[in-house]
Order: structure tokens, then C-alpha cells, then sequence
């Protein structure tokens, strides 16, 4: 089994590189990478009838709308197979606070994004797939 | 019989050569060594009493001199006396008189026939300790007096009912621009503008009730020139001239307010800077860190020159992430942000 993993990041250049160090840390990840969040939460849409867990790497400062307005309609949408992860460039811990409100939200990460982190990730995933 | 020592200054203003010498001998009955001057008449107390170098404790006057007498003859002796009390003799006993010479400031009123060497003793320390309370007295007064006139902040006494001036200060005249004359003309709506008058109403209420002792309340003022200004009002009940009055004490705090505003504008700017430090400026860093990572993983066979370049600038990056963290921490530590700061709704 090979979960999803979204990243929705309006950093073209975090994506490029996102993908590069996913790419090389595991070669297999189904990657899909979104750069606005409307256009992430269309395509949950479209899956949610189907019951399989996937992952999402969650930027909270989008162009479109905030972290926190994503995670909200998740939760309005009763969606129960998208598990989160938080990046952020922000160093200010009232996000990390905040992030504890949603049950969704499985870890948070300051960036940069580096090959530790991705590895960490891969374990998250993997401790985490099987779950719903 | 221990006669008193101290040296008395005596004048009595007599034309009557007897009553003068039985003056005297009740006099030295209880003082061992006074100074007595004679004066035979309103003229020469006069020229007496103008030169400085006499200076006496008490000064008795026969009501009839020859060239003056009566209440006209009191009036002048108690204006050259300069605040020697003055002691009236008479040989004729008139009740209603004697009651007029004390209105006027006589100190006491004494029937020649009557006298006896104590009481014309008795009479003389009387006079004398009276004075120095006087004094004392009117010494307090002044210097409360002083307290009101001279303090740097306007302060003013207006009546309860009738919201009339009744006593302003130098200050208040420097202050608010209206003379003397104005203030005690005009009653303390003037000093309000329209929209004020509410708060006036209700101190009314609560100084009637007597319930405004020391209370400070934030009024805005009109000044002669139409200038608005901000006054802290400790406002304090009081009995002026027997009128139920107030006592308002005004401390303007226009200019504290305005640098108070100064402050929280550049706070909320400080705020602004933090956020973006600890939002926006990290952004490129923390990409830049990831094409560090990134180029590392890519780049472990070539040229140990390029590997070293790459080292100082991953070196550079992470020093630049100390400091921005830094940063952060200091500012968030200073203003902790709310609920209702920018980092969420904008994050």
C-alpha cells in the first residue's frame, strides 16, 4: 500500500525541492503538489468517497487562505482520511498551539524542509497509514 | 513683690499731665523698668510712630486729644500704629461706643476711673499675647492662602448652586487665558464644552451628597482661545465663606495623553516589525536552506573547493536563522501576541 502524500505550498521553489529530496528518500511516494489551497481541497473533494488514508504537507501561510481556513473546511467536511502536517517558515510557537486543535494535525515542522525532516515524515506516514 | 524684668515699650498718647503721672506710678507698680513715651496729642504720636527707630508693645490713646478725638482719632492712630495693638482710655463710660472701637480693630477698652495696677498689668500682657496669636493667625492664613495662589496648577473654588467662581488662581488665569475678573464673572459651564455637561451634572449630584472627596475625573475644557484641552479634575468639597462650595485642583494631561498615543502608535508598529521578523523574513531563509540541503545531497564527489563554498554558506544561513529566532524570541517575549494578532489570520 502507497498512500498519497499532498503538499500544498504556493512556493514553487519549496515544491521543486520538496520533490527532489521526497524523489531520493523514497522513489515510490504517489506525490501530488498543489500550490493553492483551493485546488488541493477541490481534488479531497473529488476522493472522498474513497476510504484510504492520505497525507498532506500543509503550508499555513497560502496566498488563498490560511492554513487554519483549510483545516477548517476539512473538518466541516467530516473528512476523515486526510492526515495532516504542518510546515511553516514561521518561528512564532502560537502556531504550534493553535495546531493542536485539530485532531487531524499528526506533526508540525518548521522549515527548511531538509532530508531529517522527509525521513521523519516517511515514519509518520508509515506509523500512520493504516489507521483509519 | 518680684516686679516683672522685661523692658517694655510703652507710648500713651494723653494730653492730661495727672492722668499720665497715675499712668506711670501703676505702671512701675508691676514692671521694674519700662520704657513710657508721652504724646500731648494726635500730631505728636504721629511723628513719634513714623520714626522707625521707636518701637513699642503696646500703645494707649485717650480718646479726646486737642487736636483730634473720637472715632476719627481711632481710625488714624490704628493706620500709623502699623499693628501695635492699641489700647483705648476714657473717662467717660459709653457701652455702645466702646463695642464700636473694638469693630475697628481696638484691642481693649479701658475706664480711666476703673483702672488699678493690675488690670492696667493685665491688661498690657493680654494686649500682647492677643497679637502674637493674631499674628500666628493670620500667618496660617496666609500661608494657605499661598498654597491656593501660588501652586502651579489651576485651582479654583466655585459655589455648589449656583456654579459661580468664587476664588481662582494665578495659575488658572496663565492657564485657561481669562483675567481675574472674567473667571469670578463667569460660572465653570464655561470652561465645558456642550457634550461635558452630563458628567458636570452628575459630580453636582454626588458633591451635594458630599461624596466627592479626592475623586479624580478626566473632563475637556475650553480654554479663552477655543483651545480643547485634556484635565484631570481632583475635585474635593469645601465651605467657602460659609457657602457650600468646590475645590477643583486641574492637572492638564493634553500633552501626557498625546505621548502616551505617541507610544502605543510606535508599539503598534514594534508589533508589525516582530510579526513580519518572525513570518516573512524567515521565508526566503528557510527556502534557502532547503537548496542548501538540497545541493549537498547532489553534490558529493565534485570539487572539494565548491563542497567548502557550500559549507559557508550552509554556515551563514544557520547564523542567520539564529539570529532571526532571536529575534522573534525577544519580541514575543515583550508583546505577547493575542488572539487577535495578524500571525493568525494571515498564516
Amino acid at each position: 500500500m502507497n498512500p498519497q502524500l499532498l503538499i500544498i505550498d504556493d512556493d514553487e521553489v519549496l515544491l521543486m525541492i520538496l520533490e527532489k529530496i521526497i524523489q531520493k528518500v523514497n522513489p515510490h511516494r504517489n506525490l501530488r503538489m498543489y500550490s493553492s489551497g483551493r485546488s488541493a481541497l477541490d481534488f479531497l473533494e473529488e476522493l472522498k468517497t474513497e476510504p484510504m488514508t492520505r497525507f498532506l504537507l500543509l503550508d499555513i501561510n497560502l496566498k488563498d487562505m490560511s492554513g487554519w481556513d483549510f483545516l477548517n473546511e476539512l473538518e466541516s467536511r467530516n473528512d476523515q482520511f486526510s492526515k495532516v502536517i504542518i510546515i511553516t517558515s514561521s518561528v512564532s510557537k502560537i502556531n504550534q498551539e493553535l495546531a493542536k486543535n485539530y485532531p487531524s494535525v499528526l506533526a508540525f515542522f518548521e522549515k527548511p524542509i531538509t532530508f531529517d525532516v522527509i525521513n521523519q515524515i516517511e515514519q509518520i506516514i508509515e506509523s500512520n497509514q493504516s489507521l483509519s | 513683690m518680684n516686679k516683672d524684668k522685661k523692658a517694655y515699650h510703652i507710648l500713651i498718647i494723653e494730653d492730661n499731665f495727672g492722668d499720665f503721672v497715675l499712668f506711670e506710678e501703676y505702671l512701675l507698680d508691676y514692671m521694674l523698668n519700662p520704657t513710657l513715651i508721652q504724646a500731648r496729642s494726635f500730631q505728636e504720636a504721629q511723628s513719634i510712630l513714623e520714626n522707625s527707630e521707636n518701637t513699642f508693645d503696646v500703645i494707649f490713646l485717650d480718646l479726646s486729644l486737642p487736636d483730634l478725638s473720637g472715632e476719627k482719632l481711632i481710625k488714624d492712630v490704628l493706620e500709623i500704629a502699623n499693628n501695635i495693638p492699641v489700647l483705648a482710655l476714657t473717662g467717660f463710660p459709653d457701652f455702645d461706643f466702646s463695642i464700636k472701637t473694638l469693630a475697628l480693630g481696638v484691642f481693649d477698652y479701658l475706664l480711666k476711673d476703673e483702672l488699678t495696677p493690675i488690670t492696667l498689668y493685665k491688661s498690657i500682657l493680654y494686649a500682647i499675647e492677643r497679637k502674637k496669636h493674631f499674628e500666628d493667625l493670620q500667618k496660617s492664613k496666609k500661608r494657605y492662602s499661598e498654597l491656593f495662589h501660588l501652586s502651579p496648577l489651576p485651582m479654583w473654588v466655585y459655589d455648589l448652586d449656583t456654579l459661580r467662581f468664587l476664588d481662582i488662581n494665578e495659575a488658572s488665569i496663565v492657564h485657561y487665558g481669562y483675567s481675574k475678573e472674567e473667571f469670578l464673572s463667569m460660572t465653570i459651564q464655561k470652561l465645558l464644552p456642550i457634550n461635558n455637561f452630563p458628567v458636570l451634572e452628575e459630580n453636582q449630584t454626588k458633591a451635594r451628597q458630599e461624596k466627592l472627596m479626592g475623586q479624580k475625573s478626566i473632563f475637556i475644557h475650553v480654554k479663552k482661545n477655543g483651545e480643547l484641552i485634556k484635565v484631570e479634575a481632583t475635585i474635593n468639597n469645601l465651605i467657602f465663606n460659609g457657602q457650600k462650595s468646590t475645590l477643583v485642583l486641574v492637572n492638564d494631561i493634553t500633552d501626557r495623553l498625546k505621548y502616551v498615543e505617541t507610544i502605543e502608535i510606535q508599539n503598534q508598529t514594534f508589533k508589525e516589525i516582530a510579526w513580519i521578523q518572525s513570518h516573512i523574513v524567515r521565508a526566503p531563509l528557510a527556502r534557502l536552506m532547503g537548496l542548501i540541503n538540497l545541493l549537498e545531497s547532489d553534490t558529493i564527489d565534485t570539487d572539494p573547493k565548491l563542497i567548502g563554498l557550500l559549507g559557508h554558506i550552509k554556515n551563514s544561513s544557520i547564523e542567520l536563522d539564529e539570529i532571526i529566532r532571536d529575534i522573534s524570541k525577544k519580541s514575543e517575549s515583550i508583546s505577547p501576541l493575542d488572539e487577535n494578532e495578524p500571525s493568525i489570520t494571515n498564516n
